[in-house]
């Protein structure tokens, strides 16, 4: 009974920080209709910064959030007003963040080798410590992802729907021209919404740090989860995409546990399967009209 | 003789119900008009023809075959070809293999060499042979209207159906395009045109189908349609009357 | 048909020349490297070109090459290594199992009511995985322990190992590329290209979309596993990272948009580009870099090549012809390098970026007059037609 109830545990934690890691392409492809393959390096590569900060300076890497969280929303505006200036289709712009994406995790490579890294334990207590609450062990680190994702999809959530930037972006998400014509710069609401992507993707990096040994080839590992969670979660839907990594994160586990860690991929790549045939809006989202 | 059989179609989007028991024919030989106000299902209805939507009841026959369940491609096999409201080249083609490739489909196989030869046939009906080989992003509005027709036209179709095909253009084109719906009905061409150019529709219809709301209202020859109240409350609203 | 018969008068020459590689480099004692060099370009050629079948014909974009090149490798690893079959046996085997597979794919996929290029995309990309961690997790297939190919034995009328492969490379290459060439010229062809400029618009007109994208997918599939199959050899011993890796479905889009993906030709010239650059970073031990390079290639490509090189070389084929001998003739001349190789690809890289930059300045000067960005009338096929004309 433990080990089933920890294994459920487990998963709903790293679900937390599958949606964070999920976040960023959802928003981005439902809103600004870019699938940017770029995020996996994103997240990869703030997690090097993390670590790099560690190591280089001792900075507490949950205070390294300071550091990456404001870089890579630069990163993501100028992403963003780059795709601008150019004007390419979708077909164009998965080949262009493709390649960015193989030139990020190149330039890692070559700067920090395929060795595995980890954050010293002195500097990262989180990794080790734990919390024990009815018979089950919550780790810490990745306690403080799972809180970290919930506060922020519920945040980006209210901000999408109460504010008045998250009317902005989703008009200009529906009808550009219409959403101009009420006086809204679809341009400068794309920029600002790829540099909020882009920063909790930094974020997901940074707990991906806290959490295990980092190395090149993760990033690509993410693929399935990252895109499972996406499609099942609704395209921009942040509590759907929060609700589909719980999912994914439960199942992977469940599996993990159950045949052994080979069979986790497999279980998430058949989700993504399943939920791109069957139900590519995703669990949450109501079927539009027509 | 009627040449397509339109029996109780209906067709909803969700919420929205687009076509709501549509019952009509289009008679061989003819040219018969479709309208009726924005939003009444004209669209709609085109696309359940051609076979892009399939319906969710009832039952369209053309030439005695059931074709309501058929996917697109087999129906314009059949014989029935459309127009696009906003024309839908091939981009990447010109206008010439833009008619070449709609030859070797539609209603008769056709090979790669023939195809060659027939286009500059339609090229040369529908006046585009001056821009056979230019790219699509060339060509006038106008220009883009009559390679749509031309288009649909090459795969020799015996019901054609017109999908506003007037909208955008300037009068004089207006009259220019209606001199070619006559000629291409004088080629034994049965025609459907959907159109809110009332004039082109009075000058061209044998009969007036009037749509609103998913349903037919009325029916009839064009002077007797268009002076009914019926249509003119369709589409005034009641205050149209007291006008 | 005029042109038919040169084009496959001309498979006939291509097929004749290289075939008689082996001996010449033979007879004039030239390293064996060339050989491999060759058949290694010949494998990118035909995985190139099926894939262009599918994504550049048809327009469905594929993530999915890993998918029926790793059929096929797998497929005759394990009859091979594991059931002893003979190799020649096993090699229709792994094109058919993989074309079965991809027919598979598309018979759920393109039955959707919703089908979008990105959720097909992303399917492709899935399977893929999924095969992979299929792969890892049966010992019937890999298991994690990898199978051994090495010291199979190959038909002695074929020759020694590396005379083999590229003999067999060679006829796989080319049966692939003139697929790809006969597809494209035909109604086969026509209706590919319907379907990837509008398929709706398509169907109505009559082309049987279903039925075509199948075709598509089906020889994309086909191809990839067969050539997979004897890549097996190549591999020596195979395991599930080096085979289901990010490498061939990159190369391949990467190749593809380099040489132009409305053309069957397109794929053939970016592989060989491709494929001669990276080998001559790779010797430099520029491995690393060579990642970056090639990331950097796509986006540059994806940005500023709108219809690959091979067009834009068959259109300026005199500055083509002028700048790539003129840049071998420097190179051979001050020998700059020792190796052959590196001469074509000095003269190869010259020949590209002379394609390129003209074509960016013209695009510029365009769109600074006002036009619509269009390259004018769509070089492609227009030949075809317009020939019977004039």
């Amino acid at each position: 009974m433990d080990l089933i109830s920890q294994g459920v545990v487990s998963g709903v934690l790293f679900g937390g920080l599958y949606a964070l890691m999920s976040l960023g392409l959802s928003l981005s492809w439902g809103a600004l209709k870019i699938i940017n393959l770029a995020h996996f390096s994103f997240i990869l590569l703030s997690a090097y910064i993390v670590y790099q900060l560690s190591v280089s300076y001792q900075i507490d890497p949950l205070l390294a959030m300071v550091v990456v969280v404001p870089i890579f929303f630069v990163i993501g505006a100028l992403m963003q007003m780059f795709f601008h200036a150019v004007d390419v289709d979708e077909f164009k712009s998965l080949i262009i963040t493709f390649g960015i994406f193989i030139i990020l995790q190149s330039l890692i490579q070559t700067v920090w080798s395929a060795d595995f890294r980890r954050i010293g334990i002195e500097l990262n207590p989180y990794a080790t410590q734990s919390i024990s609450f009815g018979g089950v062990a919550f780790p810490v680190s990745q306690l403080i992802a799972f809180v970290a994702a919930v506060l922020i999809a519920v945040g980006m959530s209210l901000l999408l729907s109460r504010t008045y930037f998250g009317k902005a972006v989703r008009a200009v998400a529906q009808d550009r021209s219409m959403a101009r014509a009420y006086g809204v710069d679809p341009r400068r609401v794309a920029v600002i919404l790829s540099g909020l992507a882009t920063s909790f993707s930094a974020l997901a990096g940074l707990f991906v740090a806290v959490g295990q040994s980092i190395f090149p080839g993760l990033a690509v590992g993410w693929f399935g989860i990252v895109f499972s969670v996406v499609i099942l979660g609704g395209l921009g839907n942040t509590l759907g995409t929060l609700t589909a990594g719980v999912v994914v994160g439960v199942a992977a586990n469940t599996a993990s546990v159950t045949w052994g860690p080979l069979s986790a991929p497999l279980v998430t790549f058949l989700i993504l399967i399943a939920a791109l045939l069957f139900r590519p809006e995703g669990l949450l989202t109501r079927r539009s009209v027509a | 003789m009627s040449l397509l059989e339109v029996t109780d179609v209906a067709k909803r989007f969700g919420g929205v119900v687009a076509l709501d028991g549509v019952t009509m024919r289009v008679d061989e030989g003819e040219i018969l008009g479709l309208v009726g106000p924005n939003g009444s299902g004209k669209s709609t209805l085109i696309n359940v023809l051609s076979g892009f939507y399939a319906g969710d009841q009832g039952r369209v026959d053309f030439a005695d075959t059931d074709v309501t369940s058929l996917p697109a491609n087999q129906v314009a096999a059949l014989g029935i070809a459309r127009t696009y409201q906003i024309p839908r080249p091939f981009d990447t083609m010109t206008p010439r293999e833009n008619i070449a490739v709609s030859y070797m489909f539609g209603q008769h196989r056709h090979s790669l060499a023939e195809a060659r030869e027939a286009a500059g046939e339609w090229l040369e009906f529908t006046g585009l042979g001056d821009v056979a080989d230019t790219g699509i992003n060339e060509l006038t509005l106008h220009q883009l209207k009559f390679l749509e027709l031309a288009r649909a036209l090459a795969t020799q179709p015996s019901l054609l159906l017109l999908d506003e095909v007037l909208a955008g253009l300037n009068p004089s084109e207006i009259n220019q395009s209606v001199e070619m719906i006559q000629r291409v009905h004088a080629r034994g061409i049965t025609l459907l045109i959907v159109e809110h150019v009332m004039r082109a529709v009075m000058a061209l219809s044998h009969r007036i189908v009037v749509l609103d709301q998913g349903k037919v209202i009325v029916e009839g020859e064009p002077e007797q349609v268009m002076a009914d109240p019926a249509v003119i409350r369709a589409y005034l609203g009641d205050r149209g009357l007291d006008a | 048909m005029n042109r038919r018969r040169r084009t496959l008068l001309g498979f006939a020459a291509v097929a004749v020349i290289l075939g008689f590689f082996p001996a010449v480099q033979e007879a004039l004692d030239l390293p064996t490297f060339y050989v491999i060099f060759l058949f290694t370009t010949l494998f990118w050629v035909a995985q190139a070109s099926s894939w262009n079948i599918l994504t550049g014909f048809a327009g469905y974009f594929s993530f999915g090459q890993g998918a029926w090149y790793g059929i096929g490798v797998y497929a005759v690893s394990v009859l091979v290594g594991k059931h002893g079959w003979p190799f020649m046996a096993a090699l229709p085997m792994a094109g058919l199992l993989a074309g079965v597979a991809g027919l598979l794919l598309g018979m759920v996929v393109f039955r959707l009511r919703r089908l979008s290029g990105e959720i097909f995309a992303l399917t492709t990309l899935a399977i893929a995985f999924v095969l992979a961690a299929l792969a890892r997790l049966l010992p019937a297939i890999d298991g994690g322990t990898g199978i051994f190919m090495t010291g199979t034995p190959l038909p002695e009328f074929l020759g020694d190992f590396t005379t083999a492969m590229y003999l067999l490379t060679l006829v796989f290459s080319l049966l692939t590329v003139m697929a790809a060439y006969l597809i494209q010229d035909s109604r086969l062809g026509w209706g590919l290209f319907a379907i990837r400029d509008d398929e709706q618009v398509a169907d109505g007109l009559g082309v049987p979309v279903f039925r075509y994208k199948m075709t598509a997918l089906g020889a994309n599939a086909f191809f990839a596993g067969l050539m997979g199959g004897l890549w097996s050899l190549r591999l020596g011993f195979v395991t599930v990272d080096d085979v289901f890796n990010i490498r061939v479905p990159l190369f391949v889009i990467l190749m593809s948009v380099l040489g132009g993906m409305r053309h069957w030709m397109g794929p053939v010239v970016g592989a060989v580009i491709i494929t001669t650059i990276s080998d001559r970073l790779n010797s430099a031990g520029l491995a690393d870099v060579s990642q970056i390079i090639i990331g950097a290639l796509l986006v540059i490509l994806a940005l500023a090549v709108r219809e690959g090189v091979y067009l834009r070389m068959r259109d300026r084929w005199v500055t083509t012809a002028a700048v790539f001998f003129g840049a071998l003739a420097l190179v051979t001349l001050f020998d700059i390098n020792g190796s052959l190789i590196s001469d074509f690809a000095y003269a190869m890289v010259a020949t590209t970026l002379a394609m390129l930059v003209p074509s960016g300045v013209w695009e510029r000067m365009r769109a600074n007059r006002g036009g619509t960005g269009g390259d004018g009338p769509p070089e492609t096929l227009a030949d075809d037609l317009t020939e019977a004309n004039t």
